[in-house]
C-alpha cells in the first residue's frame, strides 16, 4: 500500500533521484552544445594564413606591379625609338597599361545590385582590362587614324625633290647624287629634270636635316658653267606635310630650295675677260694709251 | 580690208619668210637648237644639251640667230616679255657655255686667250644691233640670271658696230622705271666702258655725251647710284686714253653707221636726247 504522506507508491524511485537524473541530462546536453558551437566556430574561422618571406610579400604587392607596368611601359618606348614593329609595341603598351592599373588597385570599377521580387539583377563591370578594353575599342574607333600614326613609327618616308635652279644652265645631267641623313646614307633616284630622295622619320620626329653632294660623273665633259661639285644640304619639316599629294605612307615635300649649280669663279673669269678686252685699231690709227682696266660688272 | 583678205596677206607673208633662202637654210641647220629651246618652259627653261654645244663653228651662228629672232617681239615690247624670257635664258646660257670653255681660268684647263678670241670672232661675225638689242635688253631685265649671262656675253663681244645699241638703251628714257632699273643702267655702262678706249669718232662723241647726261641727271652724293658713278670716272679715263691719233679720229664704215642710225630711229619710247646718239652721216 502507498505511502499516503508521500504521495509515492511501495516500490518506485523517490522524486529526487528523478530531479537529479534530470539536471545531469541538462547538463550533458548543454555541454554538448557548447561542443558543437566551438566545432562549428572553428570550422566557420577561415584556416590560418601560411608565414610568408618578405620577397614573397613584394611580389605580390601593389607597388610591384605598378614598377613593373611602368617598366613595360618604358620598353614600349624604347622599343618605338629604335624601330622595333609596331604591333610589338603596342601589345607592351596594353599589358604594362594593365599591369599598372591592377597595381594601383582599380581592378573594380562598379557594382550594381537589384533585389526585384522576381528576378534579381547583379550588373557589375569588372576588372581594369575590361574596362582598358572598352577604352581601346571606343579609342580605335574615335580616333583610328591618330592611332595608327602614334603606332606606326617602325620608319615612315617622305619623297624630298630636289630641282636644278631655273636659270638655263643648272641641270642633274651627268650627276651623281648622294643623299645622307645623321650620317647614314639614303636612298635617291634620277626622275626626269629632278631627284627624288627618301628621307626616313619617326613621328615624333619635328623635322629632318638631309645633307647632299652631287658630284660630276665626267670631269672633262661637263659644262665649264657648273660646278664640279656641289655640298649642301635642307631641313624637312616632317609636321606640316601634305598627305594628300601622293600618298599617306610617301608624301611629298617639294620645298627643297632649287640647287644653283652655276660656278663664281667661272662667272668671274669672263667678267674678268670682258674687262681686259682689246678691240682692234682702225687701219692707219693707232693704239690708245695704258689705261685701267675696264670694270665690268653683273648685278 | 576684209578678213579674208587679210588671211591671204599673212599667209602669203608667212610663205615668203618661209622659202627665203636664207631663213630655211637657218631653220634647217638650226632647227635641233630651236627644238632644244621649245623644250622648256617659264618654270624650268630648257638647258641646251652639250652635243649641241660641241661645234661652236656651228652652235654659235644657231644661237646668235635664234636671239636675233627675238628682237622683233621684244622691242615691240619695249622689255623681254615672259614668253622670251625662257628660251632667251636658255639661248645666253649656251653661248656662255661655250665662252667658259674658252676663258681661260683656274678651272677651265682648255681655255686660252687664243680660244676666246676665237669664240669673240665667231660671234662678231654673226651678230648685228638687232641680236645685240635683245641682249641688251636681257642686261637690264629684272631677271638677275638673264643679267648675268648678258653682261657676260656683252661684255666679250662689244665692238664699235654694236656699241651703240648700249648707248640707245642708256638714253631710253624709261630705262630707270623698272625694279631693276639702276642694275641695269650699271651693266650697260659696264659694256660701254669696255669699248671706250677704242671708241671710233661718233662712238666716241656719243659715250661722252651720254656720261654727261647721266652726271647730269643724278645726285652723285646718293649711295645707291656709288657703283654708277665708278663707272662713269672709269668710262671718262678710259676714254682720256685715246689719242690724236687712236681710233677717236676714224669715222665709223657708212653700214656700220646706217645700222645704228636705223636702231636709234626705230628704238621705242622715243629717244629724247638724239644728240647722245648721233648717227647721222657726217659731212
Amino acid at each position: 500500500m502507498a505511502d499516503p504522506e508521500n504521495g509515492a507508491n511501495p516500490g518506485s524511485p523517490p522524486a529526487a533521484d528523478w530531479s537529479a537524473t534530470a539536471d545531469a541530462v541538462l547538463k550533458r546536453l548543454d555541454s554538448l552544445q557548447e561542443t558543437l558551437k566551438t566545432r562549428l566556430d572553428q570550422l566557420k574561422a577561415p584556416p590560418p594564413e601560411p608565414p610568408q618571406s618578405k620577397l614573397e610579400r613584394f611580389f605580390s604587392s601593389g607597388f610591384f606591379f605598378i614598377v613593373l607596368g611602368i617598366c613595360l611601359l618604358f620598353s614600349a618606348y624604347l622599343g618605338l625609338a629604335i624601330g622595333v614593329h609596331s604591333s610589338f609595341s603596342f601589345v607592351l603598351v596594353v599589358l604594362g597599361t594593365a599591369i599598372l592599373l591592377f597595381g594601383t588597385g582599380t581592378q573594380g570599377v562598379g557594382n550594381l545590385e537589384s533585389t526585384a521580387s522576381v528576378v534579381k539583377y547583379n550588373v557589375a563591370i569588372a576588372g581594369g582590362a575590361g574596362v582598358l578594353a572598352l577604352a581601346i575599342g571606343f579609342g580605335m574607333i574615335r580616333f583610328g587614324s591618330d592611332m595608327q600614326r602614334a603606332f606606326g613609327l617602325e620608319t615612315q618616308y617622305v619623297v624630298a625633290l630636289l630641282r636644278p635652279n631655273p636659270d638655263g644652265s643648272s641641270d642633274f645631267s651627268g650627276y651623281w647624287a648622294e643623299f645622307e641623313v645623321d650620317g647614314v646614307p639614303i636612298p635617291s633616284a634620277h626622275r626626269g629634270d629632278v631627284i627624288l630622295a627618301l628621307v626616313p622619320y619617326f613621328s615624333t620626329q619635328a623635322s629632318k636635316r638631309v645633307s647632299y653632294r652631287i658630284r660630276s660623273q665626267e670631269t672633262t665633259t661637263r659644262n665649264p658653267i657648273l660646278r664640279p661639285a656641289i655640298l649642301a644640304s635642307f631641313e624637312v619639316p616632317l609636321t606640316n606635310l601634305n598627305r594628300n599629294n601622293s600618298g599617306f605612307d610617301f608624301p611629298v615635300y617639294d620645298g627643297v630650295p632649287p640647287v644653283d649649280m652655276r660656278s663664281e669663279s667661272n662667272a668671274a673669269a669672263a667678267l674678268q675677260a670682258a674687262a681686259s678686252q682689246s678691240l682692234p685699231s682702225a687701219p692707219d690709227r693707232s693704239s690708245p694709251k695704258p689705261t685701267q682696266p675696264a670694270v665690268v660688272i653683273a648685278q | 580690208m576684209n578678213g579674208s583678205t587679210a588671211r591671204h596677206l599673212a599667209a602669203l607673208a608667212i610663205l615668203i619668210v618661209w622659202t627665203t633662202p636664207a631663213f630655211s637654210q637657218s631653220r634647217n641647220e638650226c632647227a635641233g637648237y630651236f627644238d632644244a629651246i621649245a623644250s622648256g618652259n617659264a618654270k624650268l627653261p630648257a638647258v641646251m644639251p652639250d652635243r649641241l654645244l660641241a661645234d661652236p663653228s656651228v652652235a654659235i651662228p644657231c644661237l646668235v640667230s635664234i636671239v636675233r629672232s627675238m628682237h622683233g617681239e621684244v622691242s615691240a615690247a619695249g622689255t623681254i616679255t615672259p614668253s622670251v624670257f625662257p628660251r632667251l635664258l636658255s639661248v645666253t646660257a649656251g653661248l656662255r657655255a661655250i665662252m667658259a670653255r674658252a676663258t681661260p681660268s683656274t678651272d677651265q684647263p682648255g681655255g686660252s686667250q687664243q680660244a676666246l678670241n676665237d669664240f669673240i670672232s665667231k660671234f662678231r661675225a654673226v651678230d648685228d644691233v638687232e641680236s645685240t638689242s635683245v641682249l641688251a635688253y636681257g642686261a637690264r631685265s629684272n631677271s638677275y640670271d638673264l643679267r648675268l649671262n648678258s653682261v657676260l656675253l656683252l661684255g666679250n663681244v662689244i665692238d664699235n658696230t654694236t656699241v651703240c645699241v648700249v648707248l640707245a638703251h642708256l638714253n631710253d628714257p624709261t630705262l630707270l622705271s623698272s625694279d631693276s632699273g639702276l642694275n641695269g643702267r650699271a651693266n650697260l655702262l659696264s659694256i660701254v666702258s669696255v669699248v671706250a678706249p677704242w671708241a671710233l669718232r661718233e662712238n666716241y662723241d656719243n659715250i661722252k655725251a651720254t656720261v654727261q647726261s647721266i652726271r647730269q641727271t643724278m645726285n652723285s652724293a646718293d649711295s645707291q647710284v656709288k657703283t654708277t658713278v665708278g663707272l662713269l670716272t672709269n668710262i671718262e679715263i678710259r676714254l682720256q686714253a685715246q689719242t690724236e691719233t687712236s681710233n677717236k679720229g676714224a669715222w665709223l664704215d657708212p653700214q656700220a653707221r646706217a645700222s645704228c642710225a636705223n636702231y636709234v630711229a626705230n628704238f621705242r619710247p622715243k629717244i629724247e636726247a638724239l644728240a647722245n646718239v648721233n648717227y647721222e652721216p657726217h659731212n
